[in-house]
């Protein structure tokens, strides 16, 4: 069953490219299924505690994802000041610390969807709750990319044409016209505490964070230093 | 697999694709060179994959011979070329400085001789540094800090093709023969078979900022759960392809006003590499530092402007197809780089600057020569504007949104902002600024907005922006005490701030023809008939308000504006017409 929901953007959206480091701040267009995933697991444990959220977890990491994207996206290209760790941290005769990190500014994009983001999530799991959840996702990506689900979620048994699925790789063939993205993605066997930030264990990019080439029916239709505009086919 | 199409990922959506896709089909350009010279590697862009096309399938017996694409980078402190391979290609950051050093000091004294005799211009032919020696000074630039980078990668490529005789080229074929090639078991593969020599833990290199301009030194974890600065490690094959594509098809530049540096790489559409090599090497020698906007604008300009110059030397206008110039080359990827420490660039943005694509048929040599001539102009306007004063640079700023988004609207913002900064800087006596010419941007509109064209037609369009140069541009070339008509300051911005509303805007452009007719029937009473300029008439106001309700006020205004203060060649200053009487009616404005 396939759980479609409706966003819209309520503030500009900024997901790094797996690759980049936080000095080169490029952002994806959409929203990846790792990030997708970890804001649904965010809102399984608020609402329903941890051990929900550990019990449902495999269910979430198995579920495919699939997007339609708005009609138009806007990447700005901006820099905005950040804290990086201090290489070597001095004594500040004025606050009597020695800073651990120093201010700086670093590029980013900030993405401006014009229109709204269907999210399809297929979970094989019979919880009740998937819609409600599902709703109360408020942010994708950078802290601060807020939406807002604009109605409870409709559920299809097929996923409809337009959707781009993001779980599966591309084995049939590719299609050349289109914006190719790296997206992320849980390898169906990643387990809680892999994914649970306050454990130390590893989370290997490749083997347990997978990566898909994902073509999606986006093509630039113009730019300029200060920013990208992509329309959909 | 096939041997013939390659496949390479736009992953990024930053230079770096296009560094690569560069790399892969110089690499293969020069295989081919040696083995089937009469094949043409071509190289295009798919969408969400650059492909390549060799002509002829690459055979495997090819693959065997080492050939070293790209020279190290040496300097007398720390780089040098390494034992064991003295043979190899070198260029020296320092001679190469050297060079330009003597190149600027001869050009300096042959422009200070009255008249520079053939000799002394074939001396400074002589001396010019080669047209990619400013890839040398940027992967010499330590700031950088890719020079240690660069050299390792020829090094390897050198010291591996020697030992495991035809691994390099065959990986590079497996990388890109399908466009869903698997990169990590390919990188793996090649990492066993060098395993027992002394390679086996150099399959990757760190990832350089130069070549790849969003993995800068930084933060990046899988899991977030701890912060640690580091570098990111790539597969070193396709860094050194990355290298090769910087010496083919990047240009490097220094902001002339800032601690910034700005690298332009080549977005191909269809392109033939052989004859990029011919026109990217003349764009390289013609191209000069400027301030950081005027360099975007400057560098999409001259390319353009190489590419159909070089085209029409070579007679070869048929790399159009009858269609576009971005039917060739879609535009330029640029990473911009800050001096924000003393001893690193930071990479501050990543953006896309398209072409000026304003033809949309290039068929004929005249055709290539009308666009020549047109973008000629607009790089001598460009130049003439100030970017270090802040009206200047918010008029390029506009500029650069046109010319790289081929977006009208910004072109009539700028127009307008023109309009002021030309006035004000002729009243200075700064003719070095001036305006555009009737003709080319009769040109441009009829090219980009054919819709347009009506409006450009129209007689009355015509005579009521003839009014506006009358009243503007042409008296203000005159000296103040020869001028017998007033010059109006301000009036382009005047009725674009009516133009919002079409009743404010004829009523508007009512006072000023009103204004204008008295004027000129005065001063030709005045003066004897010695002084005259045309009268705008009831049928010109008649039909400019047509012209406002088919397309509103807003565009009519814009174009009126940018026409008005545009100079036709045909029309002088007042006091040389004659004593002719005013012709046509007064116009009851």
């Amino acid at each position: 069953m396939w759980f479609i929901t409706t966003y819209q953007p309520v503030s500009l959206l900024s997901l790094k490219v797996s690759t980049a480091t936080s000095t080169g701040g490029k952002s994806l267009l959409l929203p990846t299924p790792f990030a997708f995933k970890m804001a649904l697991l965010d809102v399984v444990i608020r609402d329903g505690g941890v051990d929900l959220g550990e019990a449902l977890w495999p269910t979430i990491c198995s579920g495919q994802v699939a997007v339609r994207g708005p009609e138009r996206i806007v990447v700005n290209n901006t820099f905005t000041k950040i804290l990086k760790p201090n290489r070597s941290a001095a004594y500040d005769p004025d606050t009597g610390l020695f800073p651990v990190m120093g201010r700086t500014i670093g590029f980013r994009e900030y993405v401006q969807w014009q229109g709204e983001l269907q999210i399809a999530f297929q979970a094989d799991s019979e919880a009740k709750d998937w819609a409600r959840w599902l709703t109360q996702i408020h942010y994708l990506g950078k802290r601060g990319g807020f939406i807002q689900a604009v109605a409870p979620p409709t559920q299809a048994d097929e996923l409809p044409d337009d959707f781009t699925l993001l779980t599966q790789d591309n084995e049939a063939g590719f299609a050349l016209d289109g914006t190719l993205q790296v997206m992320d993605d849980c390898a169906s066997d990643v387990r809680f505490d892999q994914v649970n930030i306050y454990t130390t264990t590893k989370l290997r990019v490749g083997s347990d964070r997978i990566l898909r080439h994902v073509i999606l029916p986006y093509r630039m239709e113009r730019s300029s230093r200060g920013y990208t505009l992509y329309r959909r086919l | 697999m096939d041997y013939q199409h390659y496949y390479i990922p736009k992953s990024t959506r930053t230079l770096s694709d296009a560094l690569l896709a560069f790399g892969v089909a110089t690499v293969l350009q020069e295989l081919l060179q040696r083995h089937a010279p009469q094949a043409e590697v071509i190289l295009r862009d798919a969408g969400s994959y650059y492909a390549i096309d060799t002509g002829v399938p690459i055979q495997e017996a090819w693959l065997a011979e080492a050939h070293q694409h790209i020279p190290f980078v040496t300097d007398e402190r720390r780089h040098k070329v390494p034992e064991g391979l003295e043979f190899a290609a070198a260029r020296s950051v320092d001679e190469t400085w050297e060079t330009f050093r003597r190149f600027l000091e001869q050009q300096e004294q042959l422009r200070q001789q009255v008249e520079a005799d053939d000799v002394a211009a074939q001396a400074l032919a002589d001396l010019a540094p080669e047209p990619d020696w400013t890839i040398v000074t940027y992967l010499g630039d330590y700031r950088m800090q890719a020079q240690h980078i660069h050299n390792g990668l020829v090094e390897q490529w050198l010291r591996t093709g020697q030992q495991f005789p035809g691994l390099n080229m065959r990986t590079v074929l497996e990388l890109f023969s399908s466009p869903t090639a698997d990169w990590d078991a390919i990188a793996a593969d090649w990492k066993k078979a060098v395993k027992e020599s002394d390679f086996k833990n150099k399959d990757t290199v760190t990832a350089s900022q130069l070549f790849n301009p969003h993995m800068g030194k930084g933060q990046n974890q899988p899991k977030a759960n701890r912060l640690s600065m580091g570098n990111e490690k790539l597969f070193w094959l396709l860094e050194y392809l990355k290298a090769v594509g910087l010496w083919a098809a990047a240009v490097p530049t220094r902001a002339t006003n800032a601690d910034l540096r700005k690298t332009y790489v080549l977005a191909p559409r269809e392109l033939r590499m052989r004859y990029h090599r011919r026109v990217f090497s003349r764009f390289r020698e013609r191209i000069r530092n400027e301030g950081p906007i005027k360099q975007d604008i400057m560098t999409v300009l001259l390319y353009t402007e190489v590419l159909l110059e070089q085209s029409l030397e070579d007679d070869a206008l048929d790399i159009f197809d009858d269609g576009r110039v971005t039917d060739v080359v879609n535009g330029m990827e640029v990473a911009t780089y800050q001096l924000l420490s003393a001893n690193s660039y930071t990479m501050m943005n990543l953006a896309f600057l398209g072409l000026p694509d304003w033809m949309p048929h290039i068929r004929t040599s005249e055709d290539a020569r009308t666009y020549i001539a047109l973008l000629q102009e607009h790089r001598e306007r460009i130049r003439a504007i100030d970017e270090d004063r802040s009206e200047g640079y918010a008029l390029l700023q506009a500029y650069r949104d046109f010319v790289a988004g081929n977006d009208l609207k910004p072109f009539f913002t700028f127009l307008a902002g023109y309009s002021q900064y030309l006035m004000s800087a002729l009243d200075r006596k700064n003719y070095y600024v001036r305006p555009f010419s009737e003709f080319h941007l009769r040109r441009l509109f009829d090219m980009t907005t054919p819709e347009l064209s009506p409006i450009l037609a129209d007689e009355g369009f015509r005579n009521v922006a003839y009014a506006i140069r009358m009243s503007t541009v042409t008296p203000i070339y005159l000296d103040r005490n020869q001028r017998r008509f007033e010059v109006r300051y301000g009036l382009g911005q005047d009725l674009l701030r009516k133009a919002q509303y079409p009743d404010d805007f004829i009523q508007a452009l009512s006072e000023f023809i009103q204004s204008y007719n008295d004027e000129t029937l005065r001063v030709h009473e005045r003066t004897k008939g010695a002084a005259r300029r045309r009268l705008v008439t009831t049928q010109d106001i008649e039909s400019v308000v047509r012209l406002v309700d088919t397309y509103g006020s807003k565009t009519v205004c814009n174009l009126l504006v940018a026409f008005g203060y545009a100079r036709d060649p045909r029309v002088k200053p007042e006091e040389e017409l004659g004593t002719a009487t005013p012709e046509g009616e007064v116009a009851q404005a």
